[in-house]
């Protein structure tokens, strides 16, 4: 009992002495401002990230229309024509993730260039077309990719996609040449 | 004298002194820290999203107006009245694909409102500075451009190209950003394109076909 109440009594001086500590008030401080200044820091990051990407991608989407444009692409297969576009893409991308839209553009109303759909786990759910464009013709090749992003405290997230992450698209029109 | 100096040297001893106290005071450091560089942390953050999404839009921009350019004057013409023509159509039709490379800004092939475009043919003038607009194409409510008025050519453009026909693509886009901590005023993008005809020398549009 005697025991009991001398632990009870070294808990409460202890408890008084660390509601009194001075020390350690800057440690304190800063886990309260981290969160908010965390956040602020990777949303930059992740913003410059983004921006480099998406300037990666259109380069890419670019040099590939020229591979159409010029008749180089056209026997390839979608698979082929796929990693063909992943040649002239930076490491940074997945290809496995990298989606390809290619279709000859008869007429205004006929392009089809509707963003992908997903399904619940991030699959690519829509069909997109592929077909290769004939000489004379007008193409429209798309080059996207879902760039993965994570979601921050207080809101800030810049994903566009329901599976979280953020949809870049290149869209190229071009005719093609003469073989 | 002595009794109006010795209240404002009371006033400068009690300032010292609350400045001394201020200087010492080294309690919050960490939060007063966090107060001065979150202000630029936030204007980097917006500027960054600002400065990397106009860049963007307006990369977009130039290619749209180079496709555009582009399609048009890689038309095949028909003579029509000993002229080297293309049907208005055709043209309408070469704006409304070009309007698509603006994807995700603009939807397609319904372009979005604050994307504008204008195709016209010009005539180099004698000056080599200036050039005569033929004929001008709006695009999605854009207003053409008066047939005969005078367009100022880039630098350098017209030199040496008196009597040649260049076909201009231009492209306008009013950009919004994002208003995200620091005030930002919407922008318009725009760029001009020139090339030549490929098949021919000028080619004539066919009002109304």
């Amino acid at each position: 009992m005697r025991s009991l109440r001398r632990l009870f009594n070294a808990g409460r001086r202890a408890a008084a002495a660390f509601a009194t500590r001075r020390d350690g008030g800057p440690a304190a401080e800063f886990a309260l401002v981290a969160p908010i200044f965390i956040v602020v820091v990777y949303a930059t990051a992740q913003c410059a990230i983004i921006f480099i990407c998406n300037s990666y991608l259109e380069t890419a989407a670019e040099e590939s229309a020229r591979q159409v444009l010029t008749n180089q692409a056209g026997s390839l297969s979608a698979a082929q024509f796929k990693t063909a576009v992943c040649a002239d893409m930076p490491a940074l991308f997945n290809c496995a993730s990298v989606m390809i839209s290619l279709q000859p553009a008869t007429s205004e109303s006929s392009i089809n260039t509707a963003p992908p759909t997903f399904n619940s786990n991030g699959v690519l759910s829509s069909t997109l077309p592929y077909q290769q464009p004939t000489s004379g013709q007008i193409g429209v090749l798309q080059v996207m990719y879902p760039w993965p992003v994570i979601g921050l405290p207080l809101g800030w997230n810049f994903a566009n996609l329901g599976n979280g992450a953020y949809l870049m698209t290149s869209t190229q029109v071009f005719k093609v040449e003469a073989q | 004298m002595t009794n109006a100096s010795a209240p404002i040297s009371n006033i400068l001893r009690r300032a010292a002194h609350v400045g001394r106290a201020l200087r010492d005071d080294t309690r919050a450091m960490a939060a007063v820290e966090a107060a001065l560089i979150l202000p630029v942390a936030l204007t980097m953050f917006a500027l960054l999203l600002y400065g990397a999404e106009a860049f963007d839009a307006q990369r977009k921009v130039t290619l749209t107006a180079r496709t555009v350019t582009d399609l048009i004057t890689q038309t095949t013409p028909t003579m029509v009245s000993g002229k080297p023509s293309v049907p208005q159509s055709s043209i309408d039709a070469d704006l409304s694909y070009a309007s698509c490379v603006m994807t995700p800004f603009s939807s397609c092939p319904t372009p979005s409102s604050n994307l504008t475009m204008l195709a016209t043919e010009v005539l180099i003038n004698s000056n080599q500075t200036t050039a005569t607009v033929q004929w001008s194409e709006p695009f999605n409510g854009a207003t053409a451009r008066v047939v005969g008025s005078t367009v100022t050519l880039p630098t350098g453009l017209g030199t040496g190209q008196q009597g040649n026909y260049f076909i201009m693509g231009e492209v306008y886009y009013v950009y919004t950003p994002l208003n995200l901590y620091t005030p930002a005023s919407v922008m318009t993008l725009h760029d001009a394109i020139y090339l030549t005809p490929r098949a021919s020398a000028s080619l004539n549009m066919l009002v109304g076909q």
